[in-house]
Parts: structure tokens; sequence; C-alpha cells
């Protein structure tokens, strides 16, 4: 497949491993992440807290902690191999980040229209009219009501959905093609939630853009998403398309997440997945997952699973033929 | 900023009767000071004569020999004390005030930058150095500073500054200190909240980040120091010059003129130490009670219930 013809995926990274130190030790927080965004599609990397999701995502901007290190073996930008300095230089312009929580992603002291012109003053060539109404603009395609009067109110006159409104618009400023959404809804509740989640899906294609979506709720990821990667300890254990993913778990963990999600025709019936996600500092030899897993063998102790390529699906269990739910 | 929010501030800001009164007072202070060249009645450097039978120096409405009126007599060169103690507040208000504002400015700087990049080695140097100034004792600093430079200008370069610039450097180096440690603990905080990482991910360059997105975060409690380090600044301003560090002859100053009137201390003109003396003091005075009105508007912290009692 040609590069240039637009068809190809938009980004692709390869092995991404992300590692912070900690005095003399190494902690490694993902551990061979393979990523492939097409156009126009959202992608969500899952896992609870502690998998790693966030750290992926912050080291594709390089926001990753003064002890944080990154490394990948292929970056792939529309086709064409990029440097990581080459990927820093795209940060901002053609791929931007979603804070999680909108009221600590906003400068207090800056009214959101000033912070949004910010935005369009440093990434686009517009003359200062423009930007103004460029920002009115970008409000109102976020359906932030009386967009024009609200330019000039400041951050905590919004309430957290307004805010993540917000947040989003300064992030579609500069017309991205990729946009990371860490968490984008933490802390909103489940209206809100589905708002906003229905306004992204709509401003994704108004703006032609992919989203990498770092979920842990699987109901958002089972909405908004096209692909997913299951990460759990810094290791992806699962991939494929979200309907495969939901209708075919392969991987004993996803299994598990799945029924971790409550049945409503089956009452006071949650089936947690027993045990917790190592530390960074307490992963186990072999498949990470083995302690919390039900179909554990002694081959599972013994090695790192490989990604094993199905129809549509890859999953890291030696197992996964022989599972049953 | 919305007027109901301005109405509020304003309202503290007025509702100590106190601050108010310091208002007016710098007020008025400044407008002698702008205006001094206009209001002063004679040149500060001219020498009059006493009238026959009278000794120098003149007192209080007395006559010269050549018939001019001096309201507030003379010191003890003949020179008229009303003109040299309106010139006085000129110089001691513009060193004062120019040694704060540039040292608010320079705390800012250094404080948001150390700030921002805590841990580095940039902030370990300036930290140091910085701790090292502290050690010496307020004003006695900007003492040594201003002996070991001398009064008549620093030479930097090509240009040698005025002497009053002496001054002004010695009491910056020992406001500085104190400023940029408020200053940089308050950006501390501010420079791991999360609009500062979204700022960083929107490629902004670091002195975009800290210029426009940090500092105005993190200004009032410097601002607030700031403003209580003015009455401190005339105080030390007229310090040095009452203990002969002011500026060159025949310039006058206020700590200056304080100090030549200690000579006739013991004679029939005792009282003449009052007038440079009262000024001193209520200039320190309005300085002061305007911080702590500019302290109660910016402090978050304040309670308007205090203010009202």
């Amino acid at each position: 497949m040609a590069a240039t013809d637009g068809a190809g995926p938009l980004l692709q990274v390869e092995n991404l491993r992300v590692h912070y130190g900690a005095g003399r030790q190494r902690l490694n927080a993902v551990d061979g992440l393979s990523l492939t965004v097409a156009p126009g599609q959202t992608v969500a990397i899952v896992g609870e807290s502690g998998s790693g999701k966030s750290s992926a995502a912050m080291a594709l901007v390089n926001g990753l902690a003064a002890n944080g290190e990154w490394e990948a073996d292929r970056i792939l930008f529309q086709g064409e191999e990029i440097s990581r300095q080459e990927l820093l230089r795209l940060r901002g312009r053609a791929i931007t980040y979603m804070m999680q929580d909108p009221s600590g992603a906003l400068n207090p002291v800056l009214t959101v229209g000033e912070q949004i012109k910010r935005v369009l003053k440093y990434h686009t060539a517009l003359s200062k009219a423009e930007r103004e109404e460029q920002a009115i603009e970008l409000m109102e395609r976020v359906e932030i009501p009386d967009a024009a009067s609200r330019l000039d109110a400041f951050p905590h006159e919004f309430s957290g959905g307004m805010q993540q409104r917000i947040v989003l618009a300064m992030a579609l400023a500069p017309s991205p093609v990729l946009l990371i959404a860490d968490e984008p809804t933490t802390g909103l509740d489940v209206t809100v939630e589905a708002q906003i989640f229905t306004l992204l899906d709509r401003l994704k294609r108004e703006f032609t853009m992919s989203v990498v979506l770092v979920a842990h709720d699987l109901g958002v990821v089972a909405t908004s998403a096209d692909e997913a990667v299951v990460l759990y300890a810094g290791r992806v254990v699962e991939t494929g398309s979200v309907a495969a993913l939901f209708n075919q778990p392969r991987h004993p963990y996803t299994m598990g997440l799945l029924r971790c999600a409550h049945d409503l025709h089956d009452e006071n019936v949650l089936n947690p997945i027993p045990g917790r996600i190592p530390g960074l500092g307490e992963r186990p030899q072999g498949c990470v997952f083995h302690p919390r897993c039900a179909w554990k063998t002694a081959e599972c102790e013994a090695a790192v699973p490989d990604l094993i390529q199905l129809h549509g699906q890859t999953v890291a269990c030696i197992h996964h033929e022989n599972l049953t739910d | 900023m919305n007027t109901a929010r301005l109405r509020i501030l304003w309202n503290r800001f007025i509702g100590d009767k106190l601050v108010v009164l310091g208002a007016v007072l710098v007020f008025f202070f400044l407008v002698i000071a702008v205006f001094g060249p206009q209001l002063a009645p004679y040149d500060f450097a001219q020498q009059f004569r006493a009238a026959a039978g009278e000794l120098l120096p003149m007192d209080v409405m007395s006559t010269t020999a050549t018939g001019e009126r001096l309201l507030l007599g003379s010191d003890s060169l003949g020179r008229d004390m009303l003109s040299r103690l309106i010139y006085g507040t000129r110089t001691t208000l513009v060193i004062s005030i120019s040694s704060v504002l540039m040292a608010t400015i320079l705390a800012i700087i250094l404080g948001s930058l150390t700030g921002y990049f805590q841990g580095s080695l940039f902030d370990e140097i300036v930290m140091r150095l910085i701790d090292a100034l502290l050690t010496f004792p307020g004003i006695l600093l900007a003492v040594i500073l201003v002996a070991a430079w001398g009064t008549q200008g620093i030479e930097i370069g090509p240009i040698t500054t005025n002497p009053e610039m002496t001054i002004v450097f010695a009491l910056v180096f020992t406001f500085t200190p104190r400023l940029t440690r408020t200053m940089r603990g308050s950006t501390i905080p501010q420079a791991h909240r999360a609009y500062i990482k979204a700022a960083q991910l929107m490629g902004m360059p670091v002195w975009r980040i800290v210029a426009l997105e940090l500092i105005p975060n993190c200004l009032t409690a410097v601002i607030i120091q700031a403003t209580t380090y003015l009455g401190l600044a005339v105080f030390s301003t007229a310090g040095l010059g009452f203990l002969g560090l002011g500026p060159a002859e025949p310039q006058p100053e206020l700590g200056k003129i304080l100090a030549r009137t200690q000579e006739y201390f013991l004679n029939r003109q005792f009282w003449h130490i009052f007038i440079p003396g009262f000024t001193i003091s209520l200039l320190v005075f309005a300085f002061s009670v305007l911080g702590d009105g500019i302290r109660n508007v910016l402090d978050p912290e304040y309670r308007f219930e205090e203010a009202e009692v």
C-alpha cells in the first residue's frame, strides 16, 4: 500500500516502552505497546489504574514526568518514518492532547476566550480579529451556549462539563489530525459524560481526525471506540476491534473485565477479578496476569507469552484456544 | 473582572479608614515629589545670609539679610529648609520606589524561573546566592554595598550611573532575596498544576509558559510583600542618608537633612530635628498603612469582619 495515498494508518508506533527511574531502579510502566491508528478511527487504550495507559499516552506527546523516559522501535506518521524529535514537533499542532481534569487544565486567571486565542496565536497565522472570530466559532462547535458572550468568562464560571468542552475547543483549535484524550470524562457525571462523547464523536468526523482514547470504562469504549488495546501491568494482553473484543474476548483478563461489568438482568452479582494489579516494582515473571488467572499453568510462569495473531484480534495468552467462560 | 467584584475589593479597601488616610498621604507625597520644582520656593542649594544679629540655622518664618521669607527656616548652611524638604522627599521617594520596583521585577523573574525549574542547577545556584545575601541583616548589606561602591555613581562599562543609582542598587540587593523566595514559594505549587502541563503539551515555549501562564497566577504574595517593603525602603533610604551614605551634597535627601539637624540639637533650634523627622515618620506610616490596605484587597485569607471593627 502506498504510504502517501492517505489510506494507510495515520500513526503507527511499534514496541513503545516507558520506564521511570526511581533511585537506582528502573521501573517499566509500559512494556512493548504497539499502536496503529487509522484515519478517522478511535483507538482506545484500556486498562485499570496502574496499567500504564496514561504513561503510554503521555509518552506520545513527550509529557512524561521528569524521571520518565520512553522509546519505540519505529514511529510512522502518515506513512513516513519519523524520529522522536519530529514527533515532538507535531505536538500541539497535528497531535493535541486533552487532559483528564478540566478544572485544573484551564488557567484560573485567564478568560477562556484568552486561552483559546492563545492556542490560535501560537499555532495558526490568523490575525487578531480572525482569532477572535475563530475562538467564538470553536466554542460554538463544542456547543457552548451563547459563545460570544461567554468568551470573557473565567473558567470557574463554568460547570465541569462546560470546562471540558473548553479544553476540547483548545485541543481542536490547531485543527489536529490526532487527538489524544486521556480519560476526558473523569469526574463528570454520566449524563455529561454521554454528551461529551457524542460531541467528540461528531467533531471527530467534522475535523476528520483520529482519536486515541485512554479509558478504564468499558461502557465508554464500547460506544465510542473502533479499536481497542487492552493493557495490563504495562503489557498488551489483547488487541482488536471493539466488536470482536466484546463479543469474543480471548484473554482471561479481558474476559474478567467484561464479567466485572454489572449485568442488569442478573441482580446483585458482581464478578470481580481476584487479587490486584501488581505495582511497578513487583511485576511477576512470565505472563504478568498469571497470579490472578484461573487458567494458569507452569508454562505461564516460565515465559512471557507472545502476541498471537488471530483473525482481527491479537492475544497474549498461550491457552487462548482452551478458554471457556 | 466584573464590576461587582471590583466593588467588593473597593469596599475592602475603603472599609479601613486608616488605609484611606494612608492612601491620601501617599498621594500627597507623590504630588510633592512630582511637582517639587514648581512647589519649592527656592533652589535647594541656594545659601542665604541670616539677618543682622541672627544665627544660622535660621528659625521658622525668619527673614534673610536679603529679605527672603523662609517658612521653615534654614539649615546650618543657610539653605531654605522647606525647599530642601520638598526636594528631599522627591529624592527619597524616587530612590525607595524605584528600588522596590526593580527588586520586585527581578524577584518575579528569578522566583518564577527558579520555581519552574525547581531542583535544577540554575535553581541551586540562584537560591544559594540568595541564601548568602540573606546572611546579612537587612540594612547592613545596603550600608556595606554603598560604602564599597561609593556615592559617586558606579561605572558599568562605558556608562557611569548617577549617584542615586548606587543607593537604589544597594537596596535592590537588600530586598530582592526575600522577595525572590516569596515568589519562588508561590510559583512551585502552581508549576505543578495541570494547566501548566496542558500548556507544555500544547507545545508552548518555556518563556511563554512562565511569562504568560505561570507568573499571573503567582503574583499576589510578592505584591503584598513589595507594598510592605515600600515603607521599609523609605526608612532604609533615609537611614543610609542619615549615616552619610546618601546622595552627595548639595543634593537633599530626608535622611541627610535629619542628620544635619543633629548639629544644633543642643542649641536653641533643637526642634529643627522634628521637621525632617516628622516628614520621614509620616511617609513611612503612609506607606505601611497603604500596604495594609493593598494586602486587605489581595489576600485571599483576609476576613472582612475584622476591618469593620
